[in-house]
């Protein structure tokens, strides 16, 4: 075998070279003569100093997101800028005092959304974030001393939420810093405040009139407390009171009926009132002598008139019973034994 | 260059009649940049490889997102699973945190170099508040309180929120800190966080300005909820594909120099409380009081009623009885009644006296001591008063 015939032709020795040569190439010639714009983004494209991509009437066109063809820089450049929303406090003037309708001093922070929505006047006007903030800032400062000073303090801080105008101040101060803003291609699309304070020295008097108030708060309380306290009592008193004569006259009704119905009973008796009467006796005579009685009794008193018969007197005092009279009954205390 | 090449070159330089020990260098440099031009073309091979599969393949884990931008076009959302797509520069794989994230906001504390575990109510000092430095908010009734928040956050539209929101290159990543052009000193944060921060304190300012100090001191259940209501009010107005999970207070104190006066009141509270309280108990006491002794009266009015009805009623019986025996035999009946009674009665005395009240036809006098002092009781109490 000879050599000629041992190797590839030439033509085809070399294609691992020129395959990776025509790659390089390739992402050279891509590089040099595309950009990519992302979603986030707005491209300015400018050729050899003017803008291109702007239509007719001289408005930015916005070809959207993709890959796009381009002439190598220096002819043409590309600038991208972000469209997203982005909050920004404002740096300068921040702990500035601003003046209320009322001449109250107060200070107030403002923050703002904003996002580029024109990106050619954007582009034209200022160029870089930093150097729109600048503006903006000041836009916010200016804004936030006019609306502020159409307002009075009680308008900003009250406890009647259909008195507090915050909203309103938040919006008049968008609509002022929007108005500016358009001017170099930015939306303002929220403005809130998110700092109100006091000058120290003020703090301090706040603090004072904060205590005082507190202190009559707790006296408040206490006298409060002390008069509900009293109320309940006396309502309780009140309550029992008439509960009590309630059930004092049910009691007085229960008995009245007990009684009536015992009177029922008694018709009974009226058969022989006379002994129904000795007989009435001699049970008021048993109850009363189960306490422990001293008794003083007469001989002449039955039966112990017995003591003073003779055998031959018994049998003719036997017929004369019943008693003439009834035992003399002294009741005496019980002894402390 | 293959063998061959160098054969050739060998020989070529030998026909030129180089000298032969510059042919064997020239010969030892060729095969050395043989081997290298075959390590770089394995390595480029070997990065290709890499580059077509592994370089476009990802996995979304469960706590995130994944979007894919073609050419910075936004092209579609993956939310689980393992993917390819072709590589950067065509393919961008960007990933959006998607699980609960929070922020704290710390606006409305008073100034502390203190650390992030110090507590900040109890290292406030007692003095004034400066501002820009002390955050406060001022109530509707023109008082200072401080307050310290959490919130938490999910993304539930990782588009909206990329597309919409300005965001870190890598959308996980905290905010970026700015720098001042002048000074190069950090003045502040860009990002998501940033703003719904901005709005969070914006929120928390309103409210405040129409409530009363009592009820951002006090009834942090209501002002929480209506600072929830109101953000979540705005953050959705603002359509950035957030949505607010929950608004937490932390904490809501009055400045040092008014703490004092604070805790009166809320020490008059406890007292007004307490007051009612035992004004509670003594209405109960009395209540149930009533209610016994009312019960009292009327079951001892019951009692009584049949008492007295079955005592009549026992009599009435009785009575009856000995009626019928009375009218058959009176006397015997009436004797025998009072007899029983007066032995009864007598034989129950203690002490019994039995005169005769006419002895020799004239009256007698008895004296005697009623309730006598027992003469053993008198004995005992002797030595107890010594």
């Amino acid at each position: 075998m000879s050599s000629k015939d041992s190797h590839p032709p030439k033509s085809t020795r070399h294609w691992g070279t020129m395959f990776l040569g025509l790659i390089v190439a390739g992402i050279f010639i891509i590089a040099v003569f595309t950009y990519q714009v992302k979603s986030t983004e707005w491209a300015v494209v400018t050729t050899l100093g003017n803008i291109s991509n702007l239509d007719s009437q001289g408005k930015f066109i916005d070809r959207g997101a993709g890959l796009f063809p381009k002439w190598p820089y220096p002819i043409q450049k590309i600038v991208k800028f972000d469209r997203r929303n982005r909050s920004f406090s404002g740096n300068v003037g921040k702990l500035e005092e601003t003046l209320t309708n009322d001449k109250k001093n107060i200070i107030i922070g403002i923050f703002i959304v904003y996002r580029i929505t024109d990106p050619v006047q954007f582009f034209k006007s200022v160029i870089t974030i930093p150097n729109a903030e600048e503006q903006l800032n000041s836009f916010m400062r200016t804004s936030k001393n006019a609306v502020i000073g159409r307002y009075r303090f009680d308008q900003i801080v009250n406890t009647d939420s259909s008195k507090v105008k915050l909203s309103e101040i938040e919006n008049e101060i968008r609509v002022q810093i929007a108005a500016n803003a358009e001017k170099i291609g930015i939306e303002v699309g929220v403005v809130g405040v998110n700092s109100i304070q006091l000058p120290e020295k003020i703090a301090d008097k706040v603090f004072n009139r904060m205590i005082t108030e507190r202190q009559g708060a707790a006296a408040e309380y206490r006298s409060q407390g002390r008069k509900e306290a009293e109320i309940m009592k006396a309502q309780a008193d009140r309550e029992k009171s008439q509960i009590l004569s309630g059930a004092e006259a049910e009691a007085k009704t229960i008995r009245a009926e007990g009684d009536a119905k015992a009177a029922e009973y008694y018709s009974v008796f009226r058969q022989d009132p006379a002994l129904a009467a000795f007989l009435r006796k001699i049970d008021s005579l048993r109850k009363i002598m189960k306490t422990k009685t001293t008794l003083v009794l007469d001989t002449d008193s039955a039966p112990f008139d017995l003591f003073k018969l003779n055998a031959s007197e018994l049998e003719g005092k036997v017929k004369e019973l019943p008693p003439k009279s009834q035992p003399e009954v002294r009741r005496a205390p019980a002894n402390k034994k | 260059m293959n063998t061959s090449d160098k054969n050739n070159i060998v020989e070529r330089h030998g026909e030129d009649n180089m000298p032969s020990q510059y042919g064997g260098g020239l010969a030892s440099l060729i095969k050395a940049m043989q081997a290298a031009f075959f390590v770089l073309a394995a390595v480029i091979v070997g990065m290709l490889i890499y580059y077509f599969t592994f370089g476009g393949y990802f996995t979304v884990d469960p706590q995130e997102y994944v979007l894919v931008f073609q050419f910075g076009e936004y092209k579609q959302k993956y939310e689980d699973g393992w993917h390819w797509v072709f590589p950067y520069p065509v393919n961008t794989v960007l990933k959006v945190p998607r699980s609960r994230q929070t922020f704290v906001s710390q606006a409305f504390m008073p100034f502390s170099g203190r650390g992030a575990f110090s507590d900040p109510e109890m290292e406030q000092q007692p003095a004034g508040l400066a501002p820009g430095k002390d955050g406060y908010v001022l109530s509707g009734d023109e008082n200072i309180m401080h307050s310290a928040w959490t919130v938490i956050y999910r993304v539930i539209s990782p588009e909206k929120y990329y597309l919409k929101c300005l965001c870190p290159e890598d959308p996980t990543a905290p905010d970026e800190v700015f720098r001042s052009p002048e000074t190069d000193e950090p003045v502040g944060t860009r990002g998501p966080r940033t703003l719904l921060k901005a709005v969070f304190d914006s929120v928390v300012l309103c409210v405040s300005a129409a409530q009363s100090v009592d009820v951002l001191y006090k009834n942090s259940s209501e002002f929480t909820s209506e600072v929830k209501s109101l953000y979540v009010k705005k953050i959705n107005a603002m359509d950035i594909g957030i949505e607010i999970d929950a608004v937490q207070l932390d904490t809501s104190f009055p400045p040092a120099k008014t703490k004092a006066a604070f805790n009166e009141v809320i020490e008059a509270e406890q007292e007004k409380s307490s007051m009612l309280q035992e004004a509670e108990k003594y209405t109960t006491e009395e209540q149930n009081s009533a209610i016994s002794g009312s019960a009292g009266l009327v079951a001892e009015a019951e009692a009584y009623k049949k008492r007295t009805v079955a005592e009549v009623m026992a009599d009435q019986k009785y009575f009856s009885e000995i009626l019928k025996q009375y009218k058959l035999n009176p006397g015997t009946v009436l004797v025998t009644l009072f007899s029983n009674c007066l032995a009864d009665s007598v034989s129950s005395a203690k002490d019994k006296y039995i005169l005769n009240s006419s002895a020799n036809g004239k009256a007698q006098e008895v004296r005697l001591k009623i309730n006598p002092e027992a003469p053993e009781v008198k004995e005992r109490k002797t030595p107890d008063k010594k």
